[in-house]
């Protein structure tokens, strides 16, 4: 387990004791971004495979509103491919 | 099905399945902003999906219990004994599909996910759930009054 690694656990582990609400949940929050971001593939595949075991809001995932969450509305009908739709009538032919 | 044996079943629980994980009594799957976004309830199925009415997009759903409000004018509800689908582009030729849930069993519901008709990049593929540039994948969620919340 790398140094990295170790840390978030900690950390996350304080942060389950804090009130999600907490100014200091939030602070740590923030100080755990850079180190979620300096773990390679594998060491993130096993944070994501965990179970989350809770009881109420403590457990919820929290993701801030941001520009990342909004994007446009996908426009129905408004992206026009460059080859046609195409149209089978017949399967046979298709293939 | 006998009214004993219904109580039993509802006091088992609930699992919904999104993009690989496993979402165990969660009472809301996803809020945004302290609001309910998303939440299923099982026997019978029931969806409800209801954005804020601020969303970016201009866009607005709501939809409680598989219900259709009034001021949702493009969105579609689908329900049959074991599914329920939401879609987007009423009157379209291709509406889009935003929610499609299937009941696997009693206390199984599998969810396909995709807000971004709506503008809200939350979606499940192969890979699993995308909130904005995050993928969640391969987790439980047990217990959680809210399971995601965009905030």
């Amino acid at each position: 387990m790398s140094g990295r690694m170790r840390i978030l656990l900690e950390l996350e582990r304080i942060l389950l004791v804090l009130d999600a609400e907490d100014p200091a949940a939030e602070a740590l929050r923030e100080l755990m971004d850079p180190l979620w971001y300096g773990l390679d593939d594998e060491e993130r595949r096993l944070l994501n495979d965990r179970a989350i075991s809770g009881y109420g809001d403590r457990h919820t995932i929290p993701f801030e509103l941001g520009a990342d969450l909004f994007g446009p509305a996908r426009d129905l009908g408004g992206t026009q491919a460059e080859v046609g739709p195409l149209e089978f009538g017949d399967w046979r032919s298709a293939a | 099905m006998t009214g004993e044996v219904a109580r039993r079943v509802a006091d088992e629980g609930l699992t919904v399945e999104i993009g690989g994980n496993r979402f165990v009594d969660c009472n809301t799957l996803i809020s945004i902003g302290g609001q309910t976004l998303l939440r299923v309830e099982a026997n019978p199925l029931r969806l409800s999906l209801t954005t804020p009415p601020d969303l970016p997009s201009g866009r607005r759903v709501s939809v409680v219990q598989n219900n259709l409000d009034s001021e949702s004018g493009s969105v579609i509800v689908v329900t049959a004994d074991s599914n329920v689908s939401i879609f987007w582009g009423k009157g379209a030729s291709s509406p889009v599909s935003m929610v499609l849930a299937t009941r696997l069993d009693a206390h199984r519901v599998h969810l396909k996910l995709d807000l971004r008709p709506l503008g809200i990049l939350v979606y499940d593929d192969i890979d699993g759930l995308h909130v904005g540039g995050n993928a969640l994948c391969g987790n439980t969620i047990r217990g959680a009054t809210v399971a995601i919340s965009l905030k």
